[in-house]
């Protein structure tokens, strides 16, 4: 178990940047009207490592 | 994630307690502990993060390295409450606007701080949020409050200033996977330690309409598509479910049942006007790491463990 969560904080990382990745192409065209996801972090407590 | 990035906006943002796990650092670790909030900042900046609400945590090694963050940082930090020690100066900005595509996106911080940072005062985080909130709520469609402070002083927020769309806690190690509301205000919760990627869905087509919560809904939706999915296994070429079943009478009315309440589930969420859903991904070794985050802990990990076995 607590080698899972000291190799989680990086998945959020991996999420983060694909999202990332196709955000910072500029505002999509194709964007749902009205919708957005937050990624929301909170108490990360100074974890890292990696995953997968 | 990919997926849902190609339809919707989506905002990395963090309720504080990043960097550390107590609110300071001890000495026998503290080179290693401040590598890994470089490290960590690092895989931040990469992933484009919007911002960070200062938490007491995040104060533990002292001013000048929480400086050092904030301006090597590519986001803002932000905080309505924290001063240096005998001032009454804020620190940082106390709130932080983002434009999404269509809407203007409000954020606000508080910290409850701790009495053993003894380079930091904190204001009243009530007081304080009060008087950021008032600032901004005209300003934006949205408001979240980024909170870094325990249950009892979220309840003091949420029943002093119903005018927080959203509260995001840091500082709590619970996980609601159905958010709590209290005096119209969501609280959202996301655990701790990176387990979870907390997805917070919102859709708002009016300011008037009240926030619904549909998480049942889209629980339903899920389990009906997994049902469904887990049923497609070994289904041949070109051949829909009904044609498979078509002599397994129970089979089929099964299916029909799953495809009806899919659909209707997905009907009442579209007749909604703003709606919110909250869906916290379990972050385990599934999920393969994006090449250049990879780099950032990679480069990290060997300096971790050379300190470790010292």
């Amino acid at each position: 178990m607590n080698r899972i969560v000291r190799k989680s904080w990086l998945v959020l990382a991996m999420v983060g940047l694909a999202i990332t990745g196709c955000r910072t192409d500029g505002v999509k065209s194709d964007y749902n009207p009205n919708e957005f996801t937050l990624m929301v972090a909170a108490s990360n407590n100074g974890e890292v490592g990696p995953c997968g | 994630m990919k997926e849902l990035a190609k339809t919707q906006a989506v905002y990395l943002v963090d309720a504080g307690d990043l960097f550390f796990k107590h609110p300071y650092v001890t000495q026998a670790k503290r080179e290693l502990q401040l590598e890994t909030a470089r490290a960590i900042l690092n895989a931040y900046n990469l992933m484009d993060c919007q911002v960070l609400n200062v938490g007491a945590n995040d104060l533990g090694a002292g001013l000048e390295f929480i400086t050092e963050m904030a301006t090597t940082a590519n986001f803002p930090f932000i905080s309505a409450n924290v001063t240096s020690a005998g001032s009454d100066v804020l620190l940082y900005e106390p709130s932080h606007i983002v434009k999404t595509h269509d809407m203007t996106l409000g954020f606000v911080g508080v910290s409850i701080g701790d009495r053993r940072l003894k380079e930091f005062d904190f204001k009243d985080p009530v007081e304080s949020a009060k008087v950021a909130i008032a600032a901004i709520r005209d300003k934006v469609d949205l408001v979240f409050l980024l909170a870094n402070v325990d249950d009892r002083t979220e309840l003091e927020l949420a029943q002093a200033i119903g005018d927080i769309d959203f509260l995001i806690r840091s500082k709590t190690g619970s996980l609601q996977r159905n958010p709590k509301e209290h005096n119209g205000v969501v609280v959202v919760r996301n655990g701790k330690q990176g387990k979870y990627a907390g997805a917070l869905k919102i859709r708002r087509v009016d300011n008037i309409t009240p926030m619904k919560n549909v998480s049942a809904q889209q629980k339903r939706i899920k389990f009906s598509q997994s049902r469904l999915l887990a049923m497609s296994k070994g289904l041949e070429d070109g051949k829909t479910l009904e044609e498979h079943y078509a002599k397994d009478e129970k089979r089929l009315l099964l299916i029909k049942r799953l495809r009806d309440e899919q659909a209707n589930n997905e009907s009442l969420i579209k007749k909604l006007k703003n709606s919110y859903y909250f869906d916290p991904m379990p972050l385990n070794e599934k999920v393969a790491d994006t090449p250049e985050v990879a780099e950032v802990v990679a480069a990290f990990m060997p300096t971790k463990k050379a300190s470790q076995h010292k």
